[in-house]
């Protein structure tokens, strides 16, 4: 199974003027051809960044981490130049966000938008462009795609900008696909559809995928595998059967538990369970294990920074409590 | 998009009214008798004679009731009658129908000096955001906007005029200059200075508003998208960025055109430009009521226009606006 | 370029930047505003100006007035005239340090007085909304957009001049910038979920205002505030400059300029005597500067979502 990216030692740290800040701090894992990651946590636990930091969408002010490599299909993107990049971004590697109604861009139609790829990636003509504009627009499930094409953005559903942003994301059949909470913006019923869609586009076109959510059932639904990150780093790691059935880390746990449940009978019904605390902000990360504070299960061990320890069937978890455990 | 250009419209017409009410009420709160004014000033045509003092207050609406007041001279605004200047001798209207041509000249230029000047280097600063560039352009523009105008004018003069003799003090024109090309280029060289003087102070609050304006855009989501797709840098900022910052932009360079006439009020008086803000000054500064209120009522119509102008630019650029906002 | 990370790696920065512990509000407040240069700059010439025209006189003999005959149009570091001496033999230093008083006074008044008033009638109009609300707001867009110089020396045919008439003269109209930025906050946090939440629970309305509403516009007056002044001093000047502000013999920068205007292209002695226009001149920039320079960093510092990159 070819590997197509291999994240390694991921740390980002913001310069701004008051002090360096590193939200990210030695994220590592790796993406095989075909596979779905999901990447889960709370807002402000890193997940984003860690999805922008791929294709270095971030700011001027942000530095990556001095043993840091990003390869992809066994080359290392983050020294690339910016011409090279650019060949990369939405060629082989491509982006979907989170907020589509903001997302495209309003002054220009949606099959502008679409056959700029086109145009820009695979030399075609303004109409050539076009034509493939339109058949993924009907691939993406539009409706009279011939006829939506010249309409702008603000004519058009979120549900349907998002398909539009997918369209654009898989015009040039990417290796790599990574969605930032494609679905948290849509209603619940739209959220359906454009997961269906990219479980359907993601298996047609065996784009290897990454799902940045905080919604565990998003994962349920389209992840083979799955990065539980908590403060800049990641905390669990193992296939969705491990995390579901057998989660490790105590975050995990209180995660899972905290999906409320809808009880038939009196006596099942509990209180909602819930994480006591707050996420801490990357200008206070706390020393050792950064849940500590928060965690049920803290001993003094927990002042030490915890390595990430690998048990059975590469299910990694970063806590003391599963220290031996390793294989 | 014809239906919005008609709510435009028919919103600012209360707003005219309001504007006329305040014109009027200033007006009227000017210290003095009217015609005890005209006598001053015409000692010999006006009579003392209380009979035609009395004649002539009914004539002139003096003793109306307010509100009455208010529609005569509204209708009369509105017809072009906009009074008797006093101190000149002739009727308001045809004052400033001659002096608006020499403002404009002084404006226009103004305004293009500053716009060829500000753009590219607003979106420089925008582009480069924090480096030397910027950061020298920043100081610059609040130098610009802390410069009094017309001490900037009284430097200009002094270093230019008065030191290096490069261009004349003051005035629009040399007397007794013939020739048209030497009339033409006599006209530029009086025309400079004023000009730019006029000009780089607006370029000031202009550049950073630009800057503001591109900054804003680019951190929007939709720039980060085309990044994503791989277009290359220049692209996003020109066909990207650009297009939707120029939304605001345009609509502050129109919506300024009444802050020129502002600055050319000062910056006409210190250069002895004969246009219209110099006319607003004499008469002000002679106590000529009517020409004072005649000129801010002009002002305030060309304000009212220029609203409506910003509109018109603001619709051709935004798709939105021009199909009337359908959709989610 | 924005948005784009080359290969910079942290060894390059490692050195230079301290890792971050901000722990309340007015910490990031303070830091941020301290970082500021321009804004730390500002703020300390502004005292210097203040201290200078507040207690200069205190320190020298001669009053405004005063005539010394024997050095009529002086340059500067003549003899007990550091900055020279105009027609009359008034020594300019000492003009300067009255007239400083005047333009401040007149300034920081207007603003003061602006700043209220705007901030009042941006709660009210903003909080209660409905159509008063949107017709005053029209009202004052248009308004707004009307040269506001014309409109003053309008004024002062009403008003006449003087310290307090010029006063009043800046801020019958002055209110209504400051008015507008409040009101656009107050619609904003109006729609908030706590403003919400507390109405629901019927907290009363001037509770609310007070509580939750003001604290949250209180930065953007402060900003405002600084920016009203910077407006005030200038057209304080241009007015006394046009001769409709502050009248001779009380002196103001605005004034002064007057005066000199009558000499710049040189005195019948061939003298050119620049110093009469320079110094007025830039002591009113170099105030309007640096109240502004505070002002954009009281901006930043105070904006929650703003941090910059450094």
């Amino acid at each position: 199974m070819e590997r197509i990216l291999e994240v390694d030692n991921l740390k980002i740290s913001f310069k701004t003027q008051l002090g360096r800040i590193t939200p990210l701090d030695g994220v590592s894992f790796s993406l095989s051809k075909g596979e779905t990651l999901g990447i889960v946590g709370e807002s402000g636990c890193g997940k984003t960044i860690t999805a922008f930091s791929i294709m270095r969408l971030l700011p001027k002010n942000a530095f990556l981490g001095e043993d840091t490599r990003i390869a992809f299909r066994g080359k290392d993107i983050s020294t690339l130049g910016k011409e090279e990049l650019q060949k990369i971004r939405g060629k082989s590697i491509s982006m979907v966000f989170q907020e589509p109604m903001t997302s495209l861009n309003p002054l220009y139609t949606i099959g502008w938008q679409i056959s700029e790829v086109y145009r820009l990636h695979e030399g075609l003509s303004e109409e050539e462009a076009m034509t493939r504009s339109v058949e993924m627009l009907r691939l993406v499930g539009i409706p009279e795609p011939k006829k939506r094409v010249t309409e702008f953005p603000h004519q058009l559903s979120g549900g349907m900008r998002q398909r539009v942003m997918i369209a654009m994301a898989l015009a040039c059949s990417p290796e790599l696909l990574i969605a930032d909470e494609p679905t948290t913006a849509l209603d619940v019923t739209i959220q359906a559809q454009v997961l269906e869609l990219m479980n359907e586009l993601k298996d047609k076109f065996s784009t290897a995928t990454i799902i940045i959510t905080h919604d565990l059932g998003v994962i349920a639904e389209m992840c083979d595998r799955v990065l539980v990150m908590y403060a800049g780093q990641i905390v669990e790691s193992g296939d969705i059967f491990d995390i579901f059935d057998r989660p490790m880390h105590p975050y995990t746990k209180g995660l899972i538990n905290s999906i409320p449940k809808i009880e038939i009978s009196k006596k099942d019904q509990k209180k909602l369970s819930v994480i006591d605390g707050y996420v801490p902000h990357p200008s206070s990360f706390p020393d050792g294990c950064r849940f500590r504070p928060r965690c049920p299960m803290a001993f003094e061990k927990c002042l030490e920074k915890p390595p990430m320890i690998e048990s059975e069937g590469h299910h990694s978890v970063r806590c003391w409590l599963f220290e031996g455990d390793d294989v | 998009m014809k239906v919005y250009f008609l709510k435009r419209f028919l919103e600012l017409i209360p707003i005219f009214f309001a504007i006329s009410i305040i014109i009027f009420v200033i007006m009227n709160s000017m210290p003095g008798d009217p015609l005890l004014q005209m006598r001053m000033q015409n000692p010999r045509v006006m009579t003392n004679d209380p009979e035609r003092m009395r004649e002539l207050r009914e004539y002139y609406h003096l003793d109306d009731p307010l509100p009455v007041k208010y529609f005569t001279w509204l209708k009369s605004v509105m017809t072009g009658d906009l009074g008797y200047s006093s101190m000149y001798k002739t009727p308001a209207i045809d004052l400033i129908t001659s002096r608006l041509p020499n403002t404009l000249i002084l404006t226009i230029t103004a305004w293009l000096i500053g716009l060829v000047v500000a753009l590219p280097i607003g979106i420089l600063s925008a582009v480069k955001k924090y480096s030397a560039f910027d950061y020298t352009t920043t100081v610059f523009a609040f130098i610009g906007i802390s410069l009094p105008g017309f001490w900037f004018a009284l430097i200009a003069i002094i270093i230019f005029s008065v030191s290096l003799g490069w261009f004349p003090v003051s005035g629009m024109a040399t007397y007794g200059i013939t020739g048209s090309w030497n009339i033409f280029i006599d006209r530029l060289r009086h025309l400079v200075l004023p000009a730019f003087v006029l000009g780089l102070v607006q370029v000031a609050s202009w550049v950073r508003y630009i800057r503001t304006s591109l900054l804003e855009v680019l951190d929007q989501d939709y720039v980060r998208t085309a990044y994503a797709k791989g277009v290359p840098d220049r692209k996003v900022i020109i066909k990207h960025a650009l297009k939707n910052a120029m939304i605001p932009i345009i609509t502050i360079i129109a919506l300024d055109i009444p802050y020129f006439f502002g600055g050319a009020l000062i910056i006409e008086t210190v250069f002895s430009w004969p246009g219209m803000g110099r006319l607003m000054y004499n008469a002000v500064i002679s106590s000529d009521y009517n020409l004072a209120i005649s000129c801010l009522m002009f002002l305030a119509i060309i304000t009212l226009i220029s609203n409506l102008v910003a509109d018109f630019l603001y619709v051709m650029v935004d798709p939105r606006i021009r199909m009337g906002r359908k959709g989610a | 370029m924005p948005k784009f990370l080359y290969r910079r790696k942290l060894d390059e920065i490692e050195g230079k930047s301290r890792p971050v512990h901000i722990n309340s509000y007015r910490q990031l407040v303070w830091a941020k505003f301290k970082s500021h240069k321009l804004a730390m700059f500002g703020a300390f010439v502004l005292v210097g100006v203040v201290l200078f025209t507040v207690f200069g006189p205190l320190f020298v003999d001669a009053g405004y007035e005063d005539m010394d005959f024997s050095y009529l149009f002086s340059p500067p570091f003549t003899e007990g005239h550091p900055f020279g001496t105009d027609e009359l033999g008034h020594d300019v230093l000492v003009r300067v340090m009255y007239g400083g008083r005047i333009s401040l006074f007149v300034g920081l008044a207007s603003a003061v007085i602006t700043t209220l008033i705007g901030t009042v009638v941006g709660l009210l109009s903003g909080f209660y909304g409905g159509l008063v609300d949107r017709l005053l707001m029209r009202f004052v867009d248009v308004m707004l957009s009307i040269p506001m110089f014309p409109i003053l020396i309008t004024l002062t045919l009403v008003f006449g001049s003087g310290i307090m008439n010029i006063i009043l003269v800046l801020t019958v109209f002055g209110w209504m910038g400051v008015s507008r930025l409040v009101r656009g906050l107050v619609l904003s946090i109006r729609e908030t979920e706590y403003v919400m939440s507390a109405r629901a629970m019927g907290v009363k309305n001037g509770r609310i205002i007070l509580r939750h509403v003001l604290p949250n516009v209180i930065p953007i007056v402060i900003v405002s505030a600084t920016l009203n002044m910077s407006y005030a001093i200038l057209a304080e000047s241009s007015l006394s400059y046009l001769g409709l502000g502050i009248q001779p013999p009380m002196p103001s920068w605005g004034n002064m300029l007057q005066r000199a205007m009558n000499y710049i292209l040189g005195t019948t002695t061939g003298v050119n005597p620049w110093w009469l226009t320079v110094f007025p001149g830039f002591f009113i920039f170099i105030t309007v500067l640096n109240v502004n320079f505070l002002g954009d960093g009281l901006r930043d510092a105070l904006d929650p979502k703003f941090v910059s990159e450094s």
